[in-house]
């Protein structure tokens, strides 16, 4: 004897069914249910639920894209480099081309062996 | 046996039950009544406590008000509630505060078929476990996956299906005694 044969078999079975009474035992001890509110029904619907989801997702890939175009390094090296050339002395136009220059050829050298050519060329230029 | 489910109107109909509508409880109960008693025959293997199992259930889905807008299955929600107020009972009984010690004296013949044949499956089924028996049915009869037996029983699909098995397999033997006698010591669930 198989599997199928037996659930087949099985199948075949003739199961009991509920008494007539059940029904209105049923229909007369069902309780009053709490009244749904209009609040029950935004809740629970799967729109509703949906949109949650997907404003949370763009809150966070929003927060993420702002907070890492703060945290660009190399608008933050710029800004150092602004900073430190303001600092010796050189004009503020000076200085901003400076920086440009250190975001243009971003890429050839690490951060800091820019910043520090920069620092040995004021030291060796006095300033001046 | 098994028949496609209409969740989409079942869905409309727990809407309205939650409105408060009496009439949407009399055709979810005439829409899901035969199945939620077989399912809880198999349980109980009692007609009496089967009925009492199905009526618990129902008054408790009328009562349940603004939770029946957030289901998504209800046949399977509806089996799962059965399962649930099930357990319950048996609980109950075992912590003392009902004594129900029908379970073991109730003659599974309640039960069987009339046909020759069928009376030794019958039997054969009635002699399983609980777990078993409920797998059974719900598989064979009202064709749920394993993967949805398992959601409404709390177990995982797995389990369900090592249930599933190792009863076809017991019963194997009851219906051919030559069969190997089959061990469930894995089912320890």
């Amino acid at each position: 004897m198989t599997r199928t044969d037996i659930e087949n078999r099985i199948r075949e079975i003739e199961w009991p069914a509920a008494s007539a009474t059940l029904r209105s035992r049923v229909l007369a001890s069902a309780p009053a249910a709490p009244p749904v509110t209009w609040s029950d029904r935004v809740w629970f619907s799967r729109t509703f639920r949906w949109s949650v989801a997907a404003a949370v997702v763009a809150l966070i890939s929003v927060g993420q894209w702002s907070g890492s175009s703060l945290a660009d390094p190399a608008t933050a090296e710029a800004a150092r480099v602004r900073t430190l050339a303001i600092e010796a002395g050189l004009p503020a136009d000076m200085a901003e081309s400076l920086a440009r220059q250190s975001m243009v050829a971003r890429g050839a050298q690490s951060p800091s062996a820019r910043t520090m050519a920069l620092q040995q060329f004021i030291e060796k230029d006095g300033g001046h | 046996m098994p028949r496609e489910r209409d969740d989409r109107r079942d869905r409309q109909l727990f809407g309205d039950l939650a409105a408060g509508q009496p009439a949407a409880l009399a055709e979810v109960y005439d829409r899901h009544q035969a199945p939620l008693f077989r399912h809880a025959c198999a349980l109980t293997r009692g007609r009496a406590d089967a009925e009492d199992l199905v009526h618990a259930v129902f008054v408790d889905l009328a009562a349940m008000g603004p939770e029946l807008l957030g289901v998504r299955q209800p046949a399977s929600y509806l089996h799962r509630m059965l399962h649930t107020t099930w357990l319950d009972g048996q609980r109950r009984s075992i912590t003392g505060e009902r004594v129900i010690e029908h379970v073991a004296s109730v003659t599974p013949q309640e039960f069987l078929p009339v046909s020759g044949e069928s009376i030794d499956l019958g039997r054969a089924i009635a002699m399983l476990p609980a777990e078993q028996r409920e797998v059974i049915h719900l598989h064979v009869v009202e064709g749920f996956s394993f993967r949805e037996i398992g959601g409404l029983t709390g177990v995982s699909m797995f389990t369900a299906s090592a249930r599933y098995r190792l009863a076809i397999g017991r019963m194997k033997q009851q219906l051919d005694p030559e069969v190997p006698e089959i061990k469930d010591a894995k089912d320890r669930s």
